[in-house]
């Protein structure tokens, strides 16, 4: 019996291990073609493991597509850090009040933002276009940084008022009655006792940003202003027939930062993502 | 404890104080669009032609409704969601399952390697899909050709109409699977313990314990992994746009508007013609869309528990 359970145990991982690797290919077979020499890449049959490791696509990328690449860059960078900032600090604000406060309106508030969350982005990128056209703000980082701010807060509001309700009311009786401020107690009591929401808020709203497709690409039309996501696109325009190499190579190159964030904070992630789903 | 009435009156400014900032910012960039795009979608407003609106009733409606193009990408968006919510339905589950048996190191790891998808930016994602689709130089063509020495396998994926919204299907799969089989886990998990032992005792087999006791116990589940794959298959966009339209936008939905999805039927009216009115419309009709879907599934859900 024991013996039987051991054996079945040992298949089960060998299925699991066949099925994750089949579900690595896609990520694979990208980083083996940033790798690869042209030759190679169009080469039929196509090579699974490359032959001859060459980082000649990285260097184009740094060379011949320096501008574009580090444009887009530098914008994926300042809009997603800059939203990342504005909704941890005025979500966090709003879910402290929602969470530890009575006041009049509460509830409506919260219906209000869970009713945002399903509501399809694109009715609101309408507006959201004939305004920025009008105050001339489409192609810059700002553009971005505004509907993206409105947007990724509905998530990250519900994960850091669910960690608020969950500190016990003790702590924060005993201030106000000390004649603490409730933004005192907010700053110096319930910020660092939120630590954890507040990173899984953080790093979800992180690549919700990253990622972002839609405001991206109807808001900046220019390569200036434009960020990885949709960059990618305009570089595969122009450089015609399907350059796979240095593609791959900036496909690569744009996921290590939310990679690392993720490796590093693993597991603030995926309790946050789940926290998040689970609320919305 | 009654509250005194400075208490109240105090407590409401600092509420009010704490979540104004963020309140505004909803207020001005979600639901004051929210409500202009209504008022757009009555009136005829071509942002490069138009100098200003007109208001035409529920013309756009009706042009719209009649329109083919939305007919098509309305039948496209409903089979992508037929087939796209009773796969990720399955295989979330089995996902779930495989990990509630095995919950050990490697089970760690998998979780971590299943979440990968979710990092990656959709647009990449998409790409790296497309570059493996590639009929030259792709690597699936050349395991069907080369490898498996069945050529009549190989074909040019994303130019054929019959199997584009296949691969499209494919990569939002691929994407959402690891996501959606966590929430069936954790849904597994929260199963007591001694309910499961208690059907080992009586001599339970693994099919009986998983009809008997774990399907009619994820009720929760369904419904919240209902939502998000309804949500899902109504908002897609980046997948189609990155693999049909990388080109040029306006072949975005091609070949043949076999990939014409609501979303990307919507961007194209609003942003390519610039009819912000029939754009607005369409957005409308897709919103009811997700409205009809969330009440069938919520009756669905609530249906199976009486």
């Amino acid at each position: 019996m024991v013996r039987r359970n051991k054996i079945n145990t040992f298949f089960l991982g060998f299925f699991i291990f066949l099925i994750l690797i089949l579900f690595m290919v896609p990520i694979f077979q990208t980083i083996f073609t940033s790798l690869k020499t042209d030759k190679e890449i169009y080469k039929v049959p196509v090579s699974i493991i490359p032959h001859n490791l060459t980082f000649i696509h990285y260097k184009y990328v740094f060379t011949n597509l320096a501008s574009d690449f580090f444009s887009f860059f530098r914008n994926s960078v300042v809009v997603t850090s800059v939203s990342v900032l504005l909704i941890l600090s005025l979500g966090s604000l709003a879910s402290f009040g929602l969470a530890r406060i009575n006041f009049f309106g509460k509830n409506f508030i919260i219906f209000f933002v869970s009713f945002i969350v399903s509501i399809p982005l694109i009715i609101t990128v309408i507006p959201i276009f004939m305004f920025e056209t009008t105050f001339r703000i489409t192609n810059t980082n700002i553009g971005l940084i505004l509907p993206y701010t409105a947007v990724y807060m509905p998530i990250p509001l519900f994960i850091m008022y669910g960690t608020f309700l969950k500190i016990p009311t003790e702590l924060e009786e005993s201030a106000l009655i000390d004649g603490c401020s409730r933004f005192m107690i907010y700053r110096k009591i319930f910020l660092p006792l939120a630590a954890g929401g507040l990173v899984a808020a953080g790093i979800i709203t992180f690549l919700n940003c990253w990622g972002e497709f839609l405001f991206a690409l109807i808001l900046t039309t220019r390569r200036s202003a434009t960020t990885l996501s949709i960059g990618i696109m305009k570089i595969n325009q122009q450089e015609q027939a399907w350059a796979l190499g240095p593609m791959s190579a900036i496909m690569v190159l744009s996921t290590i930062i939310p990679f690392t964030l993720y490796m590093i904070f693993q597991r603030y992630f995926i309790q946050g993502l789940m926290e998040g789903s689970l609320k919305g | 404890m009654t509250r005194s009435k400075a208490v109240i009156i105090r407590d409401n400014i600092d509420g009010w104080m704490f979540v104004l900032p963020a309140f505004l910012f909803l207020l001005l960039l979600m639901i004051y669009p929210i409500i202009h795009t209504f008022i757009l979608s009555f009136q005829k407003y071509n942002f490069v032609y138009d100098s200003k609106p007109v208001f035409v009733g529920f013309h756009n409606y009706i042009k719209v409704l009649k329109d083919a193009t939305f007919k098509k990408a309305l039948l496209n968006t409903f089979y992508f969601a037929g087939v796209y919510i009773p796969i990720i339905f399955i295989l979330g589950f089995f996902v779930g399952l495989i990990f509630s048996r095995y919950d050990m190191i490697t089970g760690k790891l998998s979780k971590v390697i299943l979440f990968i998808p979710m990092v990656i930016p959709i647009s990449m994602s998409s790409f790296m899909f497309l570059f493996m689709l590639n009929p030259q130089w792709g690597i699936v063509n050349s395991i069907f050709k080369d490898y498996l020495k069945l050529p009549g396998l190989a074909r040019d994926w994303m130019n054929d109409t019959s199997t584009a919204m296949n691969m499209i299907l494919l990569v939002t799969i691929w994407w959402r699977v690891g996501f959606i089989g966590l929430l069936f886990l954790s849904g597994i998990q929260a199963i007591p313990r001694s309910v499961i032992e208690a059907s080992i005792i009586d001599g339970a087999n693994a099919w009986r314990r998983i009809t008997g006791i774990i399907l009619p116990n994820l009720k929760e589940t369904y419904m919240v992994v209902g939502i998000l794959a309804i949500v899902t298959s109504i908002k897609l966009f980046a997948q189609v746009v990155a693999m049909t339209g990388t080109l040029s936008p306006q072949n975005a939905g091609g070949p043949a508007k076999a990939t014409l999805t609501l979303y990307v039927a919507t961007w194209k009216s609003a942003f390519l013609y610039y009819d912000l009115g029939i754009g607005s419309a369409m957005g409308y009709l897709m919103s009811l869309i997700i409205v009809f879907l969330f009440a069938v599934n919520f009756f669905i859900n609530k249906g199976e528990k009486a």
